[in-house]
């Protein structure tokens, strides 16, 4: 395949990722406390199957489809408004995410064990700047900020983090015996 | 909800707004959320209150899309005035109330940075009830265009944004049948052990994504045939042009910026 129709490939695919974020936003599983979300799982899945180039622009893709009205943040919301109050964040924060998960993996293999590694940084990089925004749009304290912001979403975060993982390797595999895996 | 996500929080209308050029409309409110900062007395504020108030009279969208526009940050809205009202200690003490005293400065910088806020939402929330997110792809790829010398893939970038716009119904109904397909299969999302129901997502994700890989094949090789050879040359479907309508709000715009300038106080 030649360079450009390899790129128009990609550039399709990194798309329909930024789209299947914002679909997989909307959805949940009831879990007991704190059900489990479909866009950091997304999240994490975009960076493990494509890598740091794509994965990342199709953080990006998501973040502007939001910035220009289409509904696909957390419960149908969208706007400027929601990427600079205070869980925007998290929003920003998947940035770093995906390109820390993507790099990771890069650098050193992608294998059920890197990933799972890689995406347990990217949930304590999301975590992180997720609260750091809170506390200061919010004015909270860093106690205050650390409670509403990290505890209730490490041990969901965690169990996302491995399922991003696993199910990543499972679809880079698939896609590979199936002769589809350009990234 | 299919409907909602492929058109955004648009509603559709015929009014000035709604047909102005969206790049007029993405400068104009660029500068506005620019220049709100520089307001800063009762007159200046005015000015830019009646100014946003004209918009929303002339784009005749209801009041309740512009309210819901407000919801996610009403809380900010209130919050930072309560914080200026307490910590704020300049003027004359209006009330105490629990050994706190309200000064009337602190009223007023609440108040004036609240509407800011205010003003700030309302303005940006205008451009995506008037105009479509398709509208503003081709906007935003018209006005980037200059960075195209400095490499910067704006072509690409709007490509994918509409490719994005396009699959995003398709994609959720694509979700939504998969999941039946998977439920009539026995697969249970919503009851039963957590183990179970963790385990229950793996075959509605695996499809969903490599189907996105399927897809991108049939699209790149569908687009290859009809001669895509990226941005180069490409003629548009949808033509944007300033009309003379835009030049009137720009002039108009003009006006409200110098007026802006010249009664506030330095």
């Amino acid at each position: 395949m030649s360079d450009s129709s390899l790129k128009l490939r990609m550039m399709i695919v990194t798309a329909l990722f930024a789209a299947i974020i914002g679909v997989l936003a909307q959805v949940t599983i009831p879990l007991p406390l704190v059900p489990i979300t479909g866009q950091t799982l997304a999240i994490g899945l975009a960076a493990t199957i494509l890598g740091w180039r794509y994965g990342t622009l199709s953080i990006l893709l998501y973040l502007a489809l939001g910035a220009i009205g289409v509904p696909v943040f957390a419960q149908m919301s969208a706007g400027v408004g929601i990427l600079f109050g205070p869980t925007g964040g998290y929003l920003f924060s998947f940035i770093p995410t995906a390109l820390c998960i993507g790099l990771y993996l890069e650098k050193t293999s992608f294998n059920l064990k890197n990933a799972i590694i890689a995406n347990i940084i990217g949930m304590f990089i999301s975590l992180l700047l997720g609260t750091v925004w809170l506390k200061y749009i919010a004015e909270l304290s860093w106690g205050a900020a650390f409670a509403s912001g990290v505890a209730p979403f490490l041990i969901v975060g965690l169990i996302k983090a491995v399922l991003a993982a696993w199910i990543g390797i499972m679809v880079r595999q698939r896609l590979a015996s199936a002769n589809l895996l350009y990234a | 909800m299919n409907n909602s996500l492929i058109i955004g929080q648009y509603v559709p209308g015929n009014s000035l707004i709604h047909r102005l050029d969206p790049r007029t409309k993405i400068t104009v409110i660029f500068f506005f959320v620019f220049i709100v900062f520089f307001a800063n007395n009762v007159v200046s504020y005015s000015i830019l209150t009646l100014f946003a108030i004209a918009c929303i009279v002339t784009s005749r969208v209801p009041i309740r899309f512009i309210a819901k526009g407000l919801t996610p940050v009403w809380f900010l809205i209130i919050f930072t005035f309560i914080l200026h009202l307490i910590v704020t200690k300049e003027g004359t003490v209006l009330l105490e109330i629990l050994g706190f005293k309200i000064y009337s400065g602190g009223v007023i910088q609440g108040f004036a940075i609240s509407m800011r806020f205010f003003l700030l939402i309302l303005v940006t929330s205008l451009l995506t009830l008037t105009t479509t997110p398709i509208e503003i792809t081709d906007a935003i790829e018209e006005m980037l265009h200059p960075l195209k010398k400095l490499k910067f893939p704006v072509h690409e970038l709007a490509l994918m944004m509409s490719i994005s716009l396009r699959f995003i119904p398709t994609l959720m109904q694509e979700t939504e049948k998969i999941s039946k397909a998977q439920a009539s299969r026995g697969v249970d999302f919503k009851t039963g052990p957590i183990k179970e129901r963790i385990k229950a997502i793996v075959p509605l994700l695996i499809p969903l994504f490599i189907s996105a890989f399927k897809r991108a094949e049939e699209l790149a090789m569908a687009m290859e045939a009809r001669g895509y050879q990226g941005g180069e040359g490409r003629t548009k479907l949808r033509e944007l042009k300033i009309e003379k309508r835009d030049m009137l709000i720009f002039v108009l715009f003009v006006f409200v910026i110098a007026g802006l300038f010249y009664f506030r106080s330095w």
